[in-house]
């Protein structure tokens, strides 16, 4: 049966005034063409797209899995110690395990030395276990020392004068707990579960980094910037928009100038201008309004306003382009039939101008989660956001696990946040522009 | 190799490409160092005159003692870093968790003549430097004395240095809060003297400055920045001649180190390496450093051989020496994790 190209049509009423011709076998074949000629006619389609398509595959989607997978990978336990993890599964937990697993476990350690993996073991138990590291090794170095290798409670003995922690049931534990190659706890304790325990079991005491009051600092500073930079910015779209010709291109230009500095210049000059004997504490002190220097560098309040300087353009765009659909005369009509200026802005003009509003907003809070540069240069100590913990598990402690599972959180809350509104954002100005 | 994310792999090709470019080094040194004056120092007293007798060629890099980035190349086996400058704490850290060769006990160290505490396992000490308390000599009427006085907010207002590192830091806060200085690494070996180390700095920390690297304090003085800051002695006397700063040194309760050589384990110029610390302890080699940055030198045969104008600029001359305080490696290769953690979350709350 020849069709005419993809014509669906056709084939319907083919179907229809000759049912006792066409065989279902037949019918799978029309069916199986115009789906061939569908595919066909998408991926030509698809074809000027591929360039983007293969981009975002190898450097978004690859990476973003990659992240992803090695926040959950988690393997140095299984990997140094495969038979004492299988062996602990039998064990209850309350009482020590058996001396033949002692054995086991130092056996695996000895082999671990000459494998090279005992220390990617000891640091991994030193970020659940205080001591961690130290009981590990600790354990490797003392059986080396003479002793009698037959005897399973001789290695038992000998573990335990290695370290007392051997005789608790705190390290079992952990070692029990970690059989595969994938775990949840590197996700946990990016998400602020206490997840250090002592020898005995028992959660540790130990201060560690508070990650839950990192994120709320990070989405704090980000909200800031943002209200902040709409309620300047708002203004200056609003006569940006409805201004004609040479002022708006001159207001405009100066939007765009930061975009042709780098960021590294621009944040450099906040400390030049902010910096205890600064441009700005200079001028403040030559006017008389300060005796004593004013300390404004590395501070929460040095961070915003760089942040600001910084995401202005990002917010105002968005505003410019819908603010110049919005129709004038709908404003002139409100303040004919009687509206006041600030009553026809605010019931006619502005309701119109919030997708704009959102999607400046939206952008400049999802950039905002990530800042890394800006408040490492700027800020104290007590102002990094997560984008700094990030890089220095990555680069300075190497604790990528945890670098990345802080990551995967940052990924999906900005997506959590960024998808509802950039839909609703979508749905409402789809009808405008 | 699941693991091995594209990132590693893009490094890997990055390495392999510049390795390609450049000349081979096999006969070369590398040497890391501390940057600034001290590495300058270095420079001038041990690596050039050391690459001119052998005919090498000596690179250098610099670190500020992070030592996951010696971890790393060592757990790599690509170890790309010769000979190491260290302070006994980071030395004595890295031997323990096995990062380097332990070259202490090679006869030739041990007849070098060196100062108690300078020969460990795995370091050879080069040259005694001191943390000490450096100020703007016109910020106050009357100049602190002692470290502890950077604690003294009534006294010495405004904003105050520190290194971004528990060690030093820790042991300061304790002797500010009345801890004998014979005493401190005891109270600090027990949770009660931490928590205590802690609740005094959590008493400035609105007004601390945290530096990172050795050269940032004269900066960070001279452009008013800070008032008064913990700092290494040598770095503020060469701002002082080099720069025309204006800078004072409060000497009591310094806290003294030994800069120290050490090699990586597994580094692929082991017997050059070793050869190039034999040399910077050769008497004479070893007091050349003092004439290019005010720190002492190890060798006990090389004190007389140092010039006299230097002398009381050194953390050893008897007027700069009291109440002082040797930094203990052995303490902080036990404790250092733990409470470098501490001191993290602890900083970034």
């Amino acid at each position: 049966m020849t069709l005419p190209y993809g014509d669906v049509g056709l084939v319907m009423t083919q179907t229809n005034t000759a049912p006792q011709v066409a065989s279902p076998a037949a019918h799978v074949v029309v069916r199986s063409t115009i789906r061939r000629d569908n595919n066909r006619r998408a991926v030509r389609a698809a074809l000027p797209a591929a360039p983007l398509m293969i981009f975002l595959l190898l450097f978004l989607v690859i990476p973003i899995g990659s992240i992803i997978h090695t926040a959950v990978s988690d393997r140095e336990i299984w990997k140094a110690l495969p038979l004492t993890t299988q062996a602990l599964q039998a064990w209850d937990g309350d009482d020590l395990p058996d001396a033949a697993v002692y054995m086991m476990l130092g056996q695996e350690l000895e082999a671990a030395g000459h494998a090279g993996s005992v220390r990617p073991l000891g640091r991994r138990m030193g970020y659940e276990l205080s001591r961690g590291a130290n009981i590990i090794l600790n354990a490797q170095r003392t059986l080396s020392e003479d002793f009698d290798r037959a005897a399973p409670e001789a290695w038992k003995a000998q573990l335990i004068k290695a370290d007392p922690a051997w005789g608790q049931s705190g390290v079992w534990s952990i070692i029990k707990h970690y059989n595969g190659r994938y775990s949840a706890f590197y996700l946990r304790w990016a998400t602020g579960f206490p997840v250090k325990i002592d020898a005995d079991g028992r959660l540790s005491q130990e201060t560690s980094y508070d990650f839950q009051s990192i994120y709320l600092r990070t989405i704090l500073i980000s909200l800031v910037v943002t209200g902040l930079t709409i309620v300047i910015g708002y203004p200056l779209a609003y006569v940006i928009a409805n201004s004609s010709g040479r002022t708006a291109a001159v207001l405009l230009f100066f939007i765009l100038l930061p975009f042709w500095t780098s960021l590294l210049v621009r944040t450099m000059s906040w400390i030049v201008f902010l910096q205890t004997n600064g441009v700005l504490n200079n001028a403040l002190a030559g006017t008389g309004l300060i005796s004593e220097p004013l300390s404004l560098l590395y501070t929460r309040m040095a961070t915003i306003v760089a942040m600001i300087q910084i995401q202005l353009p990002f917010t105002v765009l968005p505003m410019i382009s819908v603010m110049r659909a919005i129709p004038v005369n709908q404003v002139k009509a409100a303040r004919s039939l009687g509206a006041g200026p600030l009553l026809a802005h605010a019931t006619i003009f502005l309701p119109q101008a919030v997708p704009g509003i959102a999607a400046g907003g939206l952008l400049t809070f999802v950039l905002c989660l990530g800042f890394y540069l800006t408040p490492a240069l700027v800020g104290g100590p007590s102002d990094q956001m997560v984008s700094f913990f990030i890089a220095r598990f990555t680069n300075e402690d190497l604790n990528w696990g945890l670098a990345s599972a802080l990551s995967t959180v940052l990924i999906f809350g900005a997506g959590l946040v960024a998808l509802p509104l950039a839909r609703h954002v979508a749905r409402h100005s789809s009808d405008r522009i | 190799m699941l693991r091995a994310n594209p990132f590693k792999h893009s490094c890997l090709v990055g390495l392999v490409l510049s390795a390609a470019s450049l000349p081979a080094l096999a006969d070369g040194l590398t040497v890391v160092s501390w940057g600034g004056a001290l590495q300058e120092a270095q420079t001038k007293a041990f690596l050039d005159p050391y690459a001119k007798a052998k005919n090498i060629t000596v690179t250098q890099d610099t670190w500020s003692g992070e030592l996951a980035k010696l971890r790393a190349t060592v757990d790599s086996g690509n170890v790309a870093w010769d000979v190491i400058d260290v302070d006994p704490q980071t030395g004595a850290t890295a031997c323990d968790q096995g990062l380097l060769e332990k070259i202490g006990g090679d006869a030739g160290f041990k007849a070098a003549g060196l100062v108690d505490g300078a020969l460990t396992d795995c370091a050879v000490g080069t040259s005694v430097y001191a943390t000490v308390l450096a100020f703007q000599k016109q910020a106050f009427p009357t100049a602190p004395t002692k470290l502890a006085d950077i604690f003294d907010t009534t006294r010495f207002p405004g904003k105050r240095g520190f290194r971004k590192s528990p060690v030093d830091t820790l042991e300061v806060a304790l002797i500010a809060d009345g801890v004998a200085p014979s005493d401190v690494y005891k109270t600090l070996a027990t949770p009660a003297g931490v928590d205590q180390a802690f609740k005094k700095l959590d008493t400035i920390k609105k007004d601390i400055v945290w530096w990172e690297a050795g050269a940032q304090p004269p900066q960070l003085l001279k452009s008013g920045e800070v008032k008064l800051t913990l700092a290494w002695n040598g770095r503020i006397a060469d701002a002082n001649t080099k720069e025309n700063a204006d800078l004072g040194i409060a000497w009591t309760n310094q806290i003294r180190g030994f800069d120290m050589w050490v090699i990586p384990t597994g580094s692929k110029n082991l017997a050059t390496a070793k050869d190039f610390v034999a040399f910077s302890v050769k008497p004479d080699v070893n007091a050349a450093l003092s004439n290019h940055i005010a720190y002492g030198p190890t060798v006990k045969a090389a004190s007389d051989l140092v010039a006299k104008d230097v002398l009381p600029n050194l953390p050893s001359a008897p007027q700069n020496s009291e109440g002082a305080l040797a930094q203990d490696g052995s303490f902080w290769a036990k404790n250092g994790d733990a409470l470098n953690a501490r001191f993290s979350s602890w900083i970034s709350q």
